[in-house]
């Protein structure tokens, strides 16, 4: 080989390999800082605990009109800040044509945490007819025991105080007037405690031999209802199940307007952008807002009010860059933190008990790991009971669950 | 003529010459350091498929090695014709006396990469022995046992003995326990609650089902031997899952009174190793 030829493979060996490390690079995600952009990285992972928010927001000296308009709270029945889910409502309307027409139904409605669930739920009661009646539940713990699972049911049909077996309560449903059922929160029937199987199993008996008089919608996040098909094949006893995706971007935009909207402030720079609905201002940021929150609307809601300013006197919001959250701290949990975070995400919470009986730990261990995920800042606490329930951070739950599920912790 | 060969070999071999040859060969050796970094910096990223990203590097390795030996012979150094029939019959009569068995498991090797029966990652028996397989050089596998032992099983065992691959590629796998009972227990409710106990572990992969089976044993004595076939969500965690479904199903025998009420303890249930 000559020499020129030498040079030239050489030359080129080196261009390949300048080449290979660039593109493995970029596709591990480590030249984050020659972008053109730098992105300024939240270092505070905890703003978005509810003990740590309000504090947050009082810091940023937001009005109140504007945080009840942009609160997390399911909306209620005809409140005009509900938007979209058009194709999953009429989807739901044909459900009820069906319960009409006598046909026997029970109906599923999923979606993951955050979506906008319970607000979808609370719009159905809307879309029954004035002769008809319609329930909306939400259970408040898991049921572990048959008793439980009957005063649970009971409570939800507004019926008896006491029922003495399952058969009676069967009988005392049948005897209701034709009935619309909401139950929301259907996570907590994904239960993997040994002794509630057989509790979910009766819960699910009498919605199926009251259905034919009934109709049942149950509400249910996307990870707790695999759970249940897995275990119980509950989709083999849903007539319909409905899925209610994450916002796309025209539908975030269409959300964040409406809040605004409903706070009666504005953006500055107060003209309308290019769909002529969005402000300018909100325009120019919605697409970085869409990407970091990934149509997951309290996220959303959170980046954007962390990234508001507002003038006093003119009532304008100014809006700064959006800043994005760093998640890197889920690249260092262990084993069992994540196999923790993925109960969690499947159950919707966990007390300490319910860890200790998923994992078979002392009740020590499974406070010092949960304690340790909430000082992390991965999970938040309800400390409304006599033992606290821990759940996903709910702004976060999306991020933590895709990095659970790619990681292989959470199908 | 032996005497003109060895001239032309001291030729072949000048000193620019080698270290163009090592200079290649250190090239190669970088781009396969890079590759497997960045191979494992993917397989950290995107854990779901470490199986299917693993069984990519060993057979880039071979065709890279392959390759940069034809270049080295054949680009740098050229040798003339009857040095090459010279080197090759030499070679092929010292393989052929003294490396048998070398050669058996090279072919092995270059078989399994055309036909592989495990891929990285994969549980397998192979060779007498019970592992994941952690490295596939051209003619040796690496496996690591249950015991944390590294094991190096010859190629050519694929050739002489079968291979059992527990789970082909996928992450999960399925593990049998079994657990010998006394014949007077009440089997529906000992069933509902192996049942019971396979589905609430932690480690258990629900997707795929679960199924508990009852047999009749003899071993000192009439026995029931209950087998709780439930699948892993990681191949890695299959010791855990046995022990977690056995230690879930025992104690809830003793919450069951189902021991007692029978004049048999749990303790004395026999505990198989997981198949």
């Amino acid at each position: 080989m000559t020499n020129t030829t030498q040079s030239k493979f050489l030359t080129a060996a080196a261009a390949t390999v300048s080449r290979l490390y660039q593109q493995l690079s970029r596709l591990l995600g480590r030249q984050a800082h020659e972008q053109a952009e730098p992105v300024r990285v939240h270092a505070d992972l905890c703003l978005a605990q509810a003990a740590r928010l309000d504090r947050h927001y009082a810091d940023l000296a937001l009005p109140e009109a504007l945080l009840q308009a942009f609160s997390s709270e399911p909306l209620a029945a005809g409140d005009t800040r509900f938007i979209g889910r058009e194709d999953q409502l009429s989807r739901l309307l044909a459900a009820l044509e069906m319960w009409r027409a006598g046909h026997s139904s029970m109906v599923a409605v999923t979606g993951p945490q955050g979506c906008g669930l319970s607000s979808f739920l609370q719009q159905l009661p809307l879309r029954v007819a004035d002769n008809e009646s319609c329930r909306y539940g939400k259970l408040t713990h898991r049921p572990y025991d048959i008793n439980d699972t009957l005063v649970m049911l009971g409570a939800i049909v507004g019926g008896k105080p006491s029922v003495g077996s399952v058969e009676e309560l069967v009988e005392y449903i049948n005897g209701l007037p034709p009935s619309v059922f909401v139950i929301d929160n259907g996570h907590f029937l994904a239960c993997r405690i040994m002794g509630a199987n057989k509790a979910i199993r009766i819960f699910g008996a009498v919605m199926v031999a009251t259905q034919h008089r009934h109709l049942w919608v149950l509400g249910c996040q996307e990870y707790a209802w695999r759970r249940l098909v897995y275990v119980y094949r509950a989709d083999r006893y849903f007539a319909d199940r409905i899925e209610l995706p994450l916002f796309s971007e025209p539908e975030l935009s269409q959300c964040l307007t409406n809040r605004l909207q409903a706070s009666e402030f504005a953006l500055s720079a107060g003209s309308t952008g290019a769909d002529a609905q969005t402000p300018t201002l909100l325009a120019r940021q919605l697409s970085t807002l869409y990407k970091l929150c990934d149509g997951k609307p309290d996220y959303a809601f959170f980046c954007f009010l962390g990234s508001l300013l507002v003038h006093d006197e003119s009532r304008q919001l100014e809006l700064q860059p959006v800043v994005a959250a760093d998640f890197s701290i889920l690249k260092q949990l262990i084993s069992e933190e994540l196999f923790t975070l993925a109960e969690v995400a499947s159950h919707g919470q966990l007390s300490i008990d319910d860890h200790r009986a998923v994992f078979r730990c002392s009740r020590e261990e499974s406070w010092l790991l949960l304690e340790r995920l909430y000082r992390q800042c991965l999970l938040d606490k309800h400390e409304t009971t006599a033992e606290p329930d821990y759940h996903l951070v709910p702004q976060y739950s999306n991020v933590i669950g895709s990095y659970l599920a790619n990681a292989n912790y959470l199908y | 003529m032996q005497e003109d060969v060895i001239v032309e070999l001291v030729e072949l071999f000048s000193i620019s010459r080698l270290l163009q040859v090592a200079l290649v060969v250190f090239i190669a050796w970088l781009l396969l350091r890079i590759l497997h970094a960045g191979l494992q910096q993917l397989i950290k990223r995107f854990p779901r498929y470490r199986l299917q990203m693993g069984q990519v590097y060993p057979v880039i390795r071979i065709f890279m090695w392959f390759l940069v030996i034809a270049y080295i012979i054949f680009g740098l150094i050229k040798p003339p014709q009857t040095i090459v029939f010279a080197v090759l019959g030499s070679l092929g009569l010292a393989i052929g006396l003294a490396a048998q068995g070398g050669v058996r498991n090279l072919l092995a090797g270059v078989m399994m990469i055309f036909n592989p029966p495990f891929r990285v990652g994969d549980m397998v028996h192979f060779g007498g022995h019970y592992g994941e397989v952690i490295r596939l050089d051209l003619s040796v596998t690496w496996l690591r046992t249950l015991d944390d032992n590294v094991i190096m099983v010859p190629n050519s065992a694929v050739l002489e003995n079968a291979v059992a691959n527990a789970n082909s590629g996928e992450l999960s796998e399925m593990v049998v326990i079994n657990i010998d009972l006394p014949r007077t227990i009440p089997i529906q409710e000992v069933r509902s609650l192996a049942m019971e106990a396979a589905v609430a572990s932690p480690y258990t992969y629900l997707k795929k089902p679960v199924s508990v089976i009852m047999e009749s044993r003899y071993d000192f004595g009439f026995l029931l031997r209950l087998v709780i076939k439930v699948y892993v969500v990681d191949v890695r965690l299959e010791r855990r899952l046995s022990s977690d479904v056995t230690e879930r199903f025992i104690e809830a025998l003793h919450e069951q009174g189902i021991s007692g009420a029978h004049g048999d303890t749990a303790e004395h249930a026999l505990i198989d190793e997981p198949a």
